[in-house]
């Protein structure tokens, strides 16, 4: 019996996985009979870790969620599951999971080096709120300030934005998505007039050539990469090119793989474009009708303090763009050459030479996928513009297969960080701080007088890590993020910030992360399926899910700490007289009463959550405040793109992400847009206009010029490696979730140095030794190892960054995109030694 | 019982003998194989193993990409995730204040 029930159970086994390889296997019945469900309530829920947007099915019985599985109704992953995303149900019941306020306490009471006291919310709220109101007072709105996520929900990214940027009147707001998606956004607005990828996953599908720019998918977007996989395995002509500085998995699968020297991506798109132009393969009715020549400035210093002599040697600054013809954009780029370009950059000609002719090529449907190579990189809005150019000098954009793609690596850094708008410059759906007229939207939605948002950018991660240090930002929120581990030159900046006296920092999160320690105020955090929630994921698909489970102890939602938190403020408090008096009806009134008790957010009363099925659910939000909270907020975030001043952002009606799998912006009458700008495709695009960058007026897209410069810190004598750091596939980012699925942990436990065999030889080192790794910042030892997933060329380690007890970035240096204030991550000098 | 169905995709040229790699792991069968694309199930009775299994898979030469498809845990869907069940992995013991100093 047993015997006849296993083979049954296995005859589903095969039969799904096969299905989702899309191969037929005779004598399997491809109709699956449903996975026993024993009082287990099934319902999808986007995955809680990188940018792919996969979605799962969550499991949950008895209160607790118990298993997850590939969703296979999902258009991304199509019931694929990462080994991640296969552990997701464990990652809430880590053993020490915060549950109560912590205050650091001495005699009963608040000191700044006192030990970590359980307290009541309400406890924690009134020392909270004294700070904040003290510092405020004292110093101004510019003196406070939060760090933020690219994986908030989008209605918490929302309410932040609402808090800071209108309540207390402080622009200092800004997301961990500086980190890994600033570049990209500064380089879609630059180029397009618009954020975010004019293509889709789709594309995965339809293009002949695959080309990866700083992007080591197969670790980093499994699923995606096994979408990819397939194509290639199955398509007749279909190329794989690989760009790295290291080898690493996806060169299994290249057809061209190429190692550069660090830096040199930007010579080397220079020269693909160089090769399109003197071969006269563009397509020059397109570049006619469709784009403009422009040019950048160039010398633009490295985003450091501007005591540091890299700063002060800077001609250049900005990134203001001028108009150039044709002529002169081909003369910029004309010192690209092939054997140039093989030169600095150390690939052999005939490997850039096929890259460059895939390109060229106008029967062959290119797609180029990049992620932090492009991104954390101190030129990081450059390389990310000069791959548009290639592909706008052929016409190679915005239709199926053709498609320059911005990947992201985490789950709401589009639909929350970039699409909210909760960096230190933007506002909702691509407005500004600094422009009067989207302020004045803004305020319109909001209800709030004219002159409610300050003009002027507020302080950039990097910036507010140093304004901490120099004791210019003194009451400070982190949320849904470990930016202690995550930022640069944690030594001489991160460290001495949060722990100055001058300063109160404090940190919400489920765990007790590396910073939560370095806080004076710990808040317990509700994750992911212990709230309802809404992400965006990197092909502008927006997916819901409902609260599955209650979260342990006294956590709370994000959204619910900031919420709760408004009420604590007087509007007297926060706002000067002169704005009080422009509207006068809000005199008396807390922030809880002007943002979010507005008539708009508070408009949808409670009601019961159900599913399809009948199943009910619980939303601890709508319970609290007495109103659908996400509903409200949602709708009134939602005007900004159907009624703001930049066209194309549109987004469906709240109830139906709670159907559907997800939907794509702009989403008109209901239906998602696959590919923007594109006659057909995008109901923005004027008919018989075929295609139209309608991000500007003109309907132009930007092609712009920008050279070789060097990095901020190379190898030299004394610190003789070049440093990049990443991620690897069993964790994610800091690994406070991954860290806590003992099967992850034990899969890759700590993190290691990957080091070319000869460069460990040299130093008397061997695999498995401890050794020393040491920058001008700082050291950390670290287990060497040459062999493995990753193959650094010599003169290049490795290390990634998820392991708590071996801080990486310690070591790495603070430089960043000047335009973006983008960290470069992937660069910095250091030396190897025996420990 | 415990029975995954997962899919590997391996380097055409070379999917043959990643079949016979994979199949010497105990527990694990390889069902077909077309271009490169091998379906796999993996059955255990420990719960523990399918994720070892998988994570083993993507460190193999000429393993492209591995994906979890299906799982089925039979009769103790409790037992998948109770904490209880989940071994001491250390990670809790870490402290980062002292990797702070």
């Amino acid at each position: 019996m047993k015997l006849t029930r296993r083979s049954f159970i296995k005859t589903n086994a095969i039969a799904a996985t096969a299905a989702a390889a899309g191969i037929t296997i005779p004598g399997i019945n491809n109709a699956i009979a449903k996975t026993s469900s024993k009082q287990i309530r099934w319902d999808k829920a986007p995955c809680r870790f990188c940018g792919t947007g996969c979605s799962v099915l969550v499991g949950t019985k008895n209160g607790r969620v118990i298993a997850t599985q590939g969703d296979p109704d999902s258009p991304v992953n199509r019931g694929l599951n990462c080994i991640k995303g296969y552990f997701l149900s464990k990652i809430m019941y880590g053993k020490d999971r915060l549950t109560t306020p912590l205050l650091r306490m001495k005699n009963g009471e608040y000191h700044k080096e006192g030990e970590f006291t359980a307290i009541s919310w309400d406890k924690a709220f009134d020392v909270m709120a004294d700070k904040f109101k003290q510092t405020i007072k004292e110093k101004g709105p510019t003196a406070v300030g939060m760090f933020g996520s690219g994986q908030w929900t989008v209605w918490e990214g929302y309410a932040a934005s609402k808090l800071f940027k209108a309540g207390f009147r402080s622009n200092n707001l800004d997301p961990n998505a500086r980190h890994c998606m600033a570049s990209a956004v500064g380089a879609f607005m630059r180029g397009f007039g618009a954020d975010e990828p004019m293509g889709c996953y789709d594309d995965l599908e339809h293009a002949d050539v695959f080309v990866l720019w700083g992007a080591n998918m197969a670790e980093m977007h499994p699923i995606l990469w096994s979408r990819l996989s397939d194509t290639r395995l199955t398509k007749e002509g279909c190329e794989v090119h690989v760009l790295s500085t290291y080898k690493h998995r996806c060169f299994d699968l290249a057809d061209n793989g190429m190692v550069f020297t660090p830096q040199t991506d930007l010579a080397i798109a220079n020269y693909i474009a160089n090769y399109i132009i003197q071969t006269k393969s563009y397509n020059k009715e397109f570049v006619n009708k469709h784009t403009n020549f422009k040019k950048t400035p160039t010398d633009i210093g490295y985003g450091l303090r501007p005591e540091h002599p890299l700063e002060k040697a800077k001609t250049g600054s900005g990134g203001k763009l001028s108009g150039i013809s044709f002529e002169e954009y081909k003369k910029s780029i004309e010192e690209y050459t092939l054997e140039h370009a093989s030169k600095i950059s150390g690939v052999p000609e005939k490997n850039l030479l096929a890259l460059a002719k895939v390109y060229a090529d106008p029967n062959k449907k290119v797609t180029s996928y990049w992620t932090m190579g492009f991104n954390q990189h101190t030129r990081g809005v450059w390389v990310n513009g000069l791959v548009y150019n290639i592909h706008l000098l052929m016409g190679k954009i915005s239709e199926p297969g053709n498609s320059p793609f911005s990947l992201t690596g985490q789950p709401s850094a589009c639909g929350t960080a970039r699409e909210v708008g909760t960096f230190s410059h933007r506002l909702p759906a691509d407005l500004v701080v600094k422009k009067k007229a989207h302020r004045d939207f803004s305020e319109k939605v909001w209800q709030l007088p004219e002159g409610t948002i300050p003009p002027k950018p507020g302080y950039h991660a990097v910036l507010q890590n140093r304004m901490l240090k120099d004791g210019k930002l003194n009451a400070y929120w982190v949320m849904c993020n470990n930016n202690m581990q995550a930022a640069a030159n944690m030594n001489e900046e991160t460290l001495p910030g949060y722990r100055n006296p001058d300063n109160f920092i404090v940190v919400s999160d489920p765990y007790p992360t590396v910073t939560a320690e370095a806080a004076d105020l710990i808040l317990p955090t509700a994750m992911w399926t212990e709230k309802e929630g809404a992400y965006g994921n990197a092909e502008r698909r927006t997916q819901f899910w409902r609260q599955q489970v209650s979260a342990p102890g006294e956590s709370k939602s994000d959204l619910w700490q900031l919420v709760e938190f408004s009420k604590r403020f007087k509007l007297e408090e926060v706002w000067p007289k002169e704005l009080i008096a422009k509207k006068p009806e809000y005199k008396g009134k807390t922030l809880f009463d002007v943002l979010f008790a507005n008539g708009q957010v508070n408009k949808y009363p409670k009601q019961k959550i159900t599913d399809d099925k009948g199943n009910v659910y619980q939303n601890d939000e709508m319970e609290h405040f007495g109103f659908y909270l996400q509903k409200g907020l949602f709708e009134e975030y939602r005007r900004f793109g159907i009624e703001g001043p930049k066209k194309g952002h549109d987004l469906g009606e709240f109830d139906t992400y709670h159907q559907v799998r997800g939907l794509r912006w702009p989403v008109v009458n209901g239906k998602e847009t696959l590919w923007r700008y594109r006659e057909g495709f995008d109901p923005f695009v004027k008919k018989g206009n075929d295609v139209q960058f309608y991000g500007f007026k003109d309907g132009r897209a930007n092609i712009i010029t920008a050279p070789y410069e060097a990095a901020a810190e190379s190898p030299d004598k004394e610190y003789d490696l070049w440093l990049s750091t990443g991620r690897v596939l069993e964790h994610w980012h800091s690994g406070t979730m991954t860290r806590r699925v003992p099967e992850l942990y034990r899969a890759f436990p700590d993190a290691v140095m990957f080091i070319h065999p000869n460069d460990a030889k040299k130093r008397g080192l061997r695999r498995g030794m401890v050794a020393k790794v040491a920058s001008r910042r700082g050291d950390i030892e670290l287990r060497v190892e040459t062999r493995g997933r990753n193959r650094p060329p010599e003169g290049l380690i490795f290390v990634p960054w998820f392991d708590a007890g071996r801080l990486i970035n310690k070591l790495t240096l603070d430089a960043t995109d000047p335009l973006s204030k983008e960290t470069d991550y992937k660069k910095c000098a250091v030396k190897v030694m025996k420990a | 019982m415990n029975i995954s169905g997962v899919l590997v995709y391996a380097r055409p040229d070379k999917a043959d003998s990643v079949a016979s790699t994979l199949s010497e792991f105990d527990g694990v069968e390889v069902h077909a194989s077309d271009n490169g694309k091998l379906i796999v199930t993996i059955e255990d009775d420990n719960t523990g193993a399918l994720a070892d299994r998988v994570i083993q898979f993507q460190d193999l030469p000429n393993i492209l990409s591995v994906a979890v498809v299906y799982h089925h845990d039979e009769g103790n869907d409790d037992e998948l995730i109770d904490p209880a069940t989940i071994p001491d992995c250390g990670c809790n013991e870490l402290n980062p204040q002292e990797a702070i100093q």
